[in-house]
This record gives C-alpha cells, sequence and structure tokens, in this order.
C-alpha cells in the first residue's frame, strides 16, 4: 500500500508573493512551492499544506462578537462578492475561519473572536479557500480516478461533517441521474459545483480509492500555526506545515508547551496522534508527564513502544487525532518556518 | 454561498466517531451507454428483475449446481437491488451490503444472487467472482470496496440476453443479461416451454 509521503515542497521554493495590504500595512512575502500527496488503496488521511496566495493582510483594530474591524480597509474592493475566504487571525491559537460577508472594513466572523484580539495589535490574514475544483480539478483536467454513471473505479473525497460522519463526493464522467454530462456528485444528494465545496486546510480530507494515485499541491506555505478542532474520538486533521513538521514542532516538545491533553503515567485521558504507516495501519503516540517505563520524567510515548523523541516521528500531510474530550488545540510550525 | 463543510473554533462536538466495518457497494453498470456496459439480472423471459435479494462474501468449494452453491458460499453481508440498474450509490439504488466480518485478506468478494429471501431458502442463484478483493480495514474508517458485475467473472449462472422491459433511458441500450441456473444450461423461457408443451401434445396427437 502506497502511504502519504512528505514529498513536501522539494521544498518550498522562496519565491516572493507580494499581496495586498488592507489597511496600508506592510505587504508581506511568503514562500511558495509543490509537493506531491500519495494516497494508497482504500482509505488514507491527507491534507492541504500548500494554499493560494493571500489577497490581503494587515492589523485589526477591534472585535467584537460577531465581527472585526480594520481601520482604513475597504473589503469590498478587496475581497470578491459571494465568494468565501479563510482568515487567519495570525496568534499563538491560529484561529482560522471561513467568511463570506463585509462592508467597508467590517468583516463579519462566524464566531465571537473579541477575545483573541489585541485592539491594533493582532494580524490577520486573507486568502481564497480551497475547493474540490481548485485542488482536485475536473473533467479534462481532473486529477484523481473519476465515475461512469456511478462511483465504481472512482476515487472519493471523504469530508468531515463536523458530527463525526462524512459528506463524501466523487466526480463522475456521466453524471446521476442524467447520465449525459460530467460533474462532481455528493454520494446520495446528486451533482454539486465543484467550486461550491470548500476545503478548510486544517481538516484532514479522507481519500477512498480502489487503486491509489497522487495530486500534485502548489501553493503558498502558511508560516503561523493553526488552530485544529477536534472532534471526541477520531478526527482527520492537517499538518498544515508541509516539510519538517514532527510531533513536537506540531503539538510541543514538552509538558510546558503542549497543546494537547497529556497522560500522567498511562494513556488515559491523553489524545492520541495516529499516523498512519506503510502497512495501512496506524502508528500511535501521544504525551506523558510520566513516560513508561521508569515514571520518571516526560516524554512522547509510543503506544505499545514505550518512550520515543518526538522528533524522529514526521508527520504526514494528513494524520489522525483520537481524542477522548475533543475540543480546538493549536498546531505549531517548524521553528525555521520564521526565518522564511 | 459556498458550501463550508467544516471549520475551525466549533465547539467540540460530543458525537463520537465509530470504528468503521467494511461496506461492499453492487453496481451492474456503467457509460458511456453502450451493450457491454450494462449486465442486468432478468427472469427466464429476459426481463429485467428489481429487488432481488444477494449476498456478498466468501467462496469455498466447486459450483455445479444449486445445493453446491449453498454449501459453498459464506454471505458476510447482504442487501436487495432496488432497481433493474443499481450501483453502490444511493443515486441510482441502494445496493450497498454491510460486511460484518471481513476477511481482510485480499481474496476476491464473491456476489450471490437469491432467487428468494436468502441463501438458504432459496432454490437458485446466480454468483459473481466480484472484480475488487477484500482489503485491509482502516482502524478508523474500516473499509469500502465497489464490484461492477460488469467487470466480474460469471462463475454460476447463465448469461442471455435484456429485453429492457421496465427500463428508461438511458439503460435501454444496455442488451446483456444474466438469469438463474447453471452456466451453459440455458434455461427455456416459459414462453417457450409453453410452446415446447403444445408441440409435444401436437405430436402425441398424430
Amino acid at each position: 500500500m502506497k502511504m502519504n509521503s512528505l514529498k513536501a515542497v522539494a521544498a518550498i521554493g522562496l519565491t516572493a508573493l507580494a499581496i495586498s495590504s488592507a489597511a496600508a500595512q506592510d505587504a508581506a512575502s511568503k514562500p511558495v512551492g509543490y509537493e506531491t500527496l500519495n494516497f494508497g488503496v482504500g482509505f488514507t488521511g491527507v491534507g492541504i499544506r500548500l494554499h493560494q496566495a493571500p489577497v490581503t493582510s494587515g492589523v485589526i483594530a477591534s472585535a467584537d462578537g460577531t465581527s472585526i474591524t480594520v481601520a482604513g480597509a475597504d473589503f469590498g474592493a478587496l475581497l470578491t462578492d459571494d465568494t468565501d475566504y479563510v482568515l487567519e487571525i495570525e496568534g499563538d491559537k491560529g484561529i482560522v475561519q471561513i467568511i463570506n460577508t463585509w462592508a467597508g472594513g467590517v468583516i463579519t466572523t462566524p464566531s465571537d473572536l473579541s477575545a483573541e484580539i489585541v485592539a491594533d495589535v493582532t494580524t490577520f490574514t486573507i486568502r481564497p479557500v480551497d475547493t474540490l475544483e481548485s485542488v482536485f480539478g475536473s473533467g479534462t483536467e481532473l486529477a484523481i480516478a473519476g465515475g461512469n454513471g456511478n462511483v465504481n473505479g472512482a476515487d472519493q473525497i471523504w469530508l468531515s461533517d463536523g458530527a463525526g460522519g462524512y459528506t463524501k463526493y466523487y466526480f463522475d464522467n456521466f453524471a446521476p441521474p442524467q447520465f449525459t454530462s460530467s460533474s462532481w456528485v455528493e454520494i446520495g444528494a446528486g451533482s454539486v459545483s465543484g467550486d461550491a465545496v470548500n476545503l478548510v486546510y486544517p481538516d484532514g480530507i479522507v481519500v477512498n480509492s480502489p487503486n491509489g494515485g497522487s495530486i500534485v499541491v502548489t501553493g503558498s506555505v502558511k508560516l503561523s500555526p493553526t488552530e485544529l478542532a477536534l472532534l471526541q474520538g477520531f478526527t482527520f486533521v492537517s499538518s498544515v506545515a508541509p516539510a519538517g513538521a514532527d510531533l513536537t514542532t506540531a503539538f510541543g516538545a514538552d509538558g510546558a508547551s503542549l497543546t494537547l491533553a497529556s497522560g500522567n503515567g498511562n494513556i488515559n485521558g491523553a489524545d492520541q496522534v495516529w499516523v498512519q504507516n506503510e502497512s495501512g495501519d496506524y502508528d500511535k503516540y501521544y504525551f506523558d508527564n510520566f513516560a513508561p517505563p521508569t515514571f520518571a520524567s516526560e516524554s512522547w510515548v509510543q503506544i505499545g513502544t514505550g518512550a520515543i523523541d518526538g522528533t524522529t516521528v514526521s508527520l504526514p500531510a494528513g494524520f489522525v487525532v483520537n481524542s477522548p474530550a475533543g475540543g480546538n488545540v493549536s498546531q505549531g510550525v517548524p521553528s525555521f518556518y520564521s526565518e522564511l | 454561498m459556498k458550501k463550508t463543510v467544516v471549520f475551525t473554533l466549533v465547539a467540540a462536538s460530543s458525537m463520537a466517531v465509530s470504528m468503521g466495518a467494511t461496506s461492499v457497494g453492487v453496481a451492474n453498470f456503467a457509460f458511456p451507454a453502450t451493450a457491454d456496459n450494462g449486465l442486468a439480472i432478468v427472469d427466464n423471459t429476459g426481463t429485467p428483475l428489481t429487488g432481488v435479494n444477494f449476498g456478498v462474501g466468501s467462496l469455498n468449494g466447486a459450483l455445479s449446481d444449486a445445493a453446491s452453491v449453498r454449501a459453498a458460499f459464506t454471505p458476510l453481508g447482504t442487501s436487495t437491488t432496488t432497481s433493474q440498474f443499481f450501483a453502490g450509490d444511493p443515486n441510482t439504488g441502494n445496493n450497498i451490503a454491510v460486511v460484518d466480518a471481513s476477511p481482510q485478506d485480499d481474496s476476491a468478494v464473491y456476489v450471490v444472487f437469491y432467487s428468494g429471501a436468502d441463501l438458504a431458502t432459496s432454490d437458485d442463484y446466480i454468483v459473481f467472482e466480484g472484480d475488487a478483493n477484500f482489503i485491509v480495514e482502516n482502524a478508523v474508517l474500516g473499509a469500502d470496496v465497489n464490484v461492477s458485475l460488469v467487470g466480474s467473472t460469471l462463475v454460476y449462472g447463465t448469461e442471455t440476453t435484456s429485453n429492457g422491459t421496465g427500463i428508461n433511458p438511458p439503460f435501454t441500450s444496455f442488451t446483456n443479461g444474466v438469469t438463474f441456473g447453471s452456466s451453459g444450461v440455458p434455461e427455456p423461457s416459459s414462453a417457450l416451454l409453453s410452446v415446447l408443451g403444445l408441440a409435444f401434445v401436437a405430436r402425441r396427437r398424430r
């Protein structure tokens, strides 16, 4: 079975991208590159780690329960109406939200960000959201296997519905129920526009493939942390950082910096990181404040093996967090990203 | 507005994700619409059938008659066709059988159609060696395997022609069919039996 491989960003080409500034802030530059995401037969978790270029950034002047305000900005001129964008709040948490409503310098936010914003200090970036169409293509540009009137032979894209289930898509060259034209199809619901299904990058994407394959993703690198929304139980997530990500860069090297729930001499209560291996099974890890077998010091632990060096466990594009409680956790980036 | 499936900063759900099992979808058509791209389950007159019960599972043993099918086949999941042309896709017919205990051993998925309600009470069968195999289940999501009868091997049953009765476009162009009964021993249709019966009666009278 093939595995997700981090042929990452051969590595992150350092092309500078000029972006607009929303409030007379300095224009930012971001490294860009490409990476190949392999998927095997059956289920493979992948993640989008290269993104569409930012369209604007700046400093947030204020925030309340439903919006943020940027002094001097005109988002009507910077953004396209009826289009979804990713709003990234740049801070230790790395909050990401999807926005599609704005007026003047005010952006409506899906949830209350006021506690996360320091007026005139907290910065943000806005970039277009990726979609089924932008990542996987369609028609003659389709990057995965399509169906012919039904899902047989097609690679399926499973996206979390946020409640423990998955919404499943595939591309059909003869999409039901008419079987006369090609379209993305939501299994159980019919044809959908591939442009209308967002791929929000903190969330993992499950590829269910009958034969395996790969896609190439291009785009810009996010250099700051990203908040992950964990369900109680299993959540497929993206490692977001396309190169250099390991257990310690993502979730902390010690108890003081750890962003996941830890164990105390055993796995009870700890968030587990499951990384798919070449056999299709998972290698499972958690952080223990009193790691076995000595129970004398803290360490990352591989379940069934014992204490390990967390820096030796590279994170593929997609992996699973098995969380007993769920919740939002921050995933960091390698320290060298600050120099990119 | 675009459909956003999920985004961060949502409150943690209390719903746990369950461990997966194997599901097997079964389809009997593909497009483009050529005669060879569809394969209907038909009766002995060639009329496509719906509501046919079937099982997916493993086969161990030679097939010579209905009793041998019954003995050799171990159904691991069952379902019922909901249209003449069906697929493992609710858009075009619900034909997904959930397998309770997958062998996970890369062995072929066998699909057996029953003449009756289930394996034990049926007196005839159609058996396909599927064009997909059971695979190792993902520890989180299980496995999801799809079988296309068009690409599968008929190992018990009779190839025949579908007369397209009850089929709406664009499916009418599919003319291939398979019916119950041992391969190589075509079962005469009811109409033909009727004609033959009349012929015998006529012969006796001479």
